[in-house]
């Protein structure tokens, strides 16, 4: 325990009393005395052991806790890695003093450098070191590298200071005092580190120590300790909300918080009804810092001392106290542009508009890709959208992949696609040169979307480049079989003329797509005779995903095929091949 | 096929439909193989996922611990087994 009279920690609240609870990992609670103690056992041991940069790999926010005060008193930097992947903590390792770490995370070439674990073997009885400068470098952090190679970022202890104090004047009211944090978001990165662990660390609200992401472990942990709040991603928000598994903390969860990418306004709006409060957007990343914060609409309010400028390209350019990098500027701030169109309101709030970096030019036109989606996505029938550049002839082009909301899928279904076309053209002419209108335009269910939600570029021009046939998800080939993974794209060509509320996929078709993965298995020439057997179990409706599977079997002289998914059988029979074919 | 097997077989093109994993077949999957990490590789963003699908095919919820969770999730048997025990009759 630190002697009496030694000030307490920074970032600590300066008169909480010991027993004030710090961190809990499910019934277990870690008090004010213990982290003390912890804080001033790990802080003398890193005196001894050598000042400097320390590599800090901890998935535990406690631990994250303990080893970024110890450091600040002990003239030590986190070196902050960003995973325990051999190769990133191989990397970071180098002209470390030591490292403060799991002892079951292996550290490739560290040698006999000096590691500890402050959850197990630390534990101490010194006085903290005196306070440091402020100006200090306490912290370096890992960029992902999205636009360019990875970097390191630096910040200061002031930085770190006045950015926890900034959210606190924004949201600690709408908080309360003593709201429990939960968090989906790992504490090794700047916004997990800023608001999991030293936001709620500096003013006295418990933190959960472990990280659960699954909302029938989260949830009811949440519940438990209400009042509460939630620091997580859009992809970890956008399936709670799917499931609805936030229904059940309503009333108890005053906040949710959300960051490293735009949310989608659907999951906006089912967290503000699961919930009864809006998730609260962060904008910001590790080289600015928290730049600004919404609620529900479209434009963000910059953070209280960071302004907000526009460079002569239109990207947001944000001159901030907390930012990193950039040109040094008065008052300790640091102007950084970004890489995102900025639209500034007279009020000083802003709209995004996109990624700069995507801009093409139609007849001496230039059009901001990220400008006509955004403006595609004000209309209340498009969930998503996407505009990609193409050829048409010897011109550049612009088409248009639309993801329908449940609004747009019932419009689809009831006037067909050509209106549907036109209204969504007719939303964009308002604003945009007719010449830069999309020329093609596919509507579908949901974009081609991977796991991080980035659109490959080759996804979506493929949608393109076929008339509105299924879309190919991937492909399979055997020696003797081939199967697709396919989805059906809303506007189907052949769904043309087959509006009737409940449009399903005409059989004909179904045997048409048969017929190509046939002739991709075995040949343009294939002698494919007649179709000897063929049902149609259940119907095929747009929008579904499904595989398609033709089997070859030479013994028999015929092919097999199936178009289903995991629980339903579309299409299912078999063909003659003639004889002295390929059979 | 005995209804274990049936199960096993329907989970695995769950898994595959569900995750929209490329390049993967049902007789790739092992029953007992490891789905996250080694093995197949999955995340927890895919367990996330992975939840969200089995309570919208079979209407099986898992419970609050996290340990008896990373068992379910283990392998394509064990959620078999738990989709067995656990779905309504």
């Amino acid at each position: 325990m630190p002697r009496p009279g030694t000030s307490p920690p920074r970032l600590t609240p300066p008169n909480a009393p010991e027993h004030a609870l710090v961190a809990f990992r499910g019934a277990r609670e870690h008090d004010r005395g213990d982290l003390l103690r912890r804080v001033a056992g790990l802080a003398a041991w890193l005196e001894k052991s050598g000042p400097g940069r320390w590599l800090v790999q901890s998935e535990d926010a406690y631990a994250s806790a303990i080893c970024a005060l110890a450091l600040i008193h002990s003239r030590g930097c986190a070196v902050v890695a960003p995973n325990a992947q051999a190769e990133t903590l191989r990397r970071l390792a180098r002209g470390v003093e030591g490292a403060l770490a799991p002892p079951g995370v292996a550290i490739p070439d560290f040698g006999a450098r000096p590691r500890l674990w402050p959850l197990e073997d630390c534990a101490g009885s010194e006085a903290l070191a005196r306070v440091r400068s402020r100006a200090a470098v306490v912290a370096e952090f890992q960029t992902s590298g999205t636009t360019g190679p990875e970097k390191s970022v630096r910040k200061e202890l002031r930085q770190i200071e006045d950015e926890v104090a900034a959210l606190e004047e924004l949201f600690g009211e709408r908080l309360g005092a003593a709201t429990s944090i939960f968090a989906t978001v790992s504490p090794q990165h700047i916004y997990g580190l800023l608001f999991r662990v030293l936001w709620p660390l500096s003013s006295g609200r418990p933190f959960q120590a472990e990280t659960l992401l699954l909302p029938p472990e989260l949830v009811p942990r949440m519940r438990e300790r209400s009042p509460c709040a939630l620091v997580t991603t859009p992809s970890h928000l956008q399936r709670m909300a799917s499931g609805r598994g936030l229904r059940a903390l309503a009333g108890h969860c005053r906040a949710v918080f959300s960051s490293g990418a735009a949310l989608d306004s659907a999951t906006r709006d089912a967290v503000a009804e699961q919930l009864g409060t809006p998730p609260i957007e962060i904008l910001g990343s590790t080289e600015t810092g928290g730049i600004a914060w919404r609620t529900g609409d479209a434009s963000w309010t910059a953070f209280p001392g960071v302004a907000i400028e526009t460079d002569e390209s239109g990207r947001l350019v944000a001159v901030s106290p907390f930012a990193s990098g950039g040109e040094r500027c008065a008052g300790g701030r640091r102007r950084v542009a970004t890489g995102d169109l900025c639209l500034l309101g007279a009020d000083g709030r802003f709209e995004l508009r996109g990624r700069a970096d995507r801009v093409v030019k139609i007849a001496g036109k230039r059009l901001a890709l990220a400008a006509m989606e955004s403006e595609l996505l004000q209309h209340p029938w498009v969930l998503d959208a996407a505009i990609v550049a193409i050829e048409r002839g010897a011109e550049a082009r612009v088409a248009a992949a639309v993801a329908l909301s449940a609004e747009g899928r019932a419009a689809l279904a009831q006037r067909g696609r050509g209106p549907l076309r036109e209204a969504c053209a007719g939303h964009l002419a308002a604003r945009f040169d007719r010449v830069l209108l999309p020329r093609a335009w596919r509507f579908l269910a949901a974009l081609p979307r991977n796991a991080t939600g980035k659109l490959p570029a080759a996804a979506l021009r493929g949608l393109f480049e076929r008339p509105r046939e299924p879309i190919a998800h991937a492909e399979r080939r055997e020696p003797n079989a081939l199967r697709r993974e396919l989805e059906v794209p809303l506007d189907l060509a052949q769904l043309e003329g087959h509006f009737e509320g409940d449009p399903i996929v005409p059989g004909i078709a179904m045997l048409a797509w048969v017929m190509s993965a046939a002739r991709e298995l075995l040949g343009h020439d294939a002698p494919i005779g007649c179709i000897d057997v063929v049902k149609f179990p259940e119907p095929l409706r747009p929008g579904a995903r499904f595989a398609l599977r033709v089997e070859h079997r030479p013994e028999r002289g015929r092919l097999d095929f199936e178009l289903r998914d995991a629980a339903r059988v579309f299409a299912t029979g078999r063909c003659t091949l003639a004889p002295g074919g390929v059979a | 096929m005995p209804t274990s097997e049936v199960l096993e077989a329907e989970l695995k093109e769950l898994i595959i439909q569900a995750l929209a994993l490329e390049d993967v077949k049902p007789a790739d999957i092992e029953p007992e193989a490891a789905l996250f990490v080694e093995g197949l590789g999955l995340d927890s963003i895919d367990a996330l996922e992975l939840s969200l699908a089995l309570e919208e095919r079979y209407g099986v919820s898992i419970g609050d611990d996290p340990e008896t969770n990373r068992q379910i999730f283990a392998s394509v048997r064990n959620l078999a087994n738990f989709v067995h025990e656990n779905r309504a009759a």
